[in-house]
């Protein structure tokens, strides 16, 4: 995403993120969307401020610019998420055995749901990857 | 895999930042490279070696016995 699509899309997340906290001003809603207007509206005013930073102060844009092309980080960034999704496994794994001890089924299957998906992502990302390379 | 980066650029007088500059990656990766914790893709290796006007085997020392990162 080029920084002009980034500075448009934070800035329709702060519209988004009013436009939801007044709805729910006015109707009295529920207060979960109360938090998600708010942090809308945060998350896109932080990008907004970056995006601005990004075009006016060049060391910073070369800086940014050299950090999502260096190989190093991309590559660290990969290892970081298959060190995630490992941990993802191995605790859902073993909170869908402590639930069903427990008697919680509900979230033994939840758990093992969750498991299930991820692994199931990765087989069809493999096929997927496996006839790209 | 040993390199001789920090050999070769400390010999030619190149600054860290400059050399990361010229290669398009962070300071810490060149860090990252000449003491061994991270291994170039072959495009950066190629660059490298371009860069010092050398070849990849005069950079980069393969050892057989050697795992993959």
């Amino acid at each position: 995403m080029n920084n002009r699509r980034r500075m448009i899309h934070s800035a329709a997340e702060i519209v988004i993120g009013a436009v939801l906290l007044i709805t729910v001003r006015l109707m009295d809603g529920d207060s979960i969307w109360l938090g998600m207007g708010g942090a809308l509206i945060a998350v896109g005013a932080v990008q907004l401020f970056l995006g601005l930073r990004y075009r006016m102060d060049a060391e910073y844009r070369e800086r940014t610019d050299t950090e999502a092309a260096d190989e190093r980080n991309q590559f660290i960034r990969s290892r970081a998420w298959v060190w995630a999704s490992t941990g993802f496994v191995l605790i859902g794994g073993v909170m869908t055995i402590v639930f069903q001890i427990l008697g919680r089924q509900e979230l033994s299957t939840l758990c093992g749901t969750g498991v299930s998906l991820l692994v199931l992502l990765y087989w069809l990302s493999y096929l997927v990857l496996k006839k790209k390379y | 895999m040993k390199n001789r980066i920090e050999e070769i650029r400390r010999m030619r007088g190149i600054r860290q930042e400059e050399f990361a500059k010229a290669m398009g990656v962070s300071r810490q990766t060149i860090s990252s490279l000449e003491t061994g914790r991270y291994n170039p893709s072959i495009f950066l290796a190629y660059k490298i070696a371009r860069y010092f006007s050398m070849t990849i085997e005069e950079v980069f020392l393969f050892e057989e016995s050697e795992d993959e990162r």
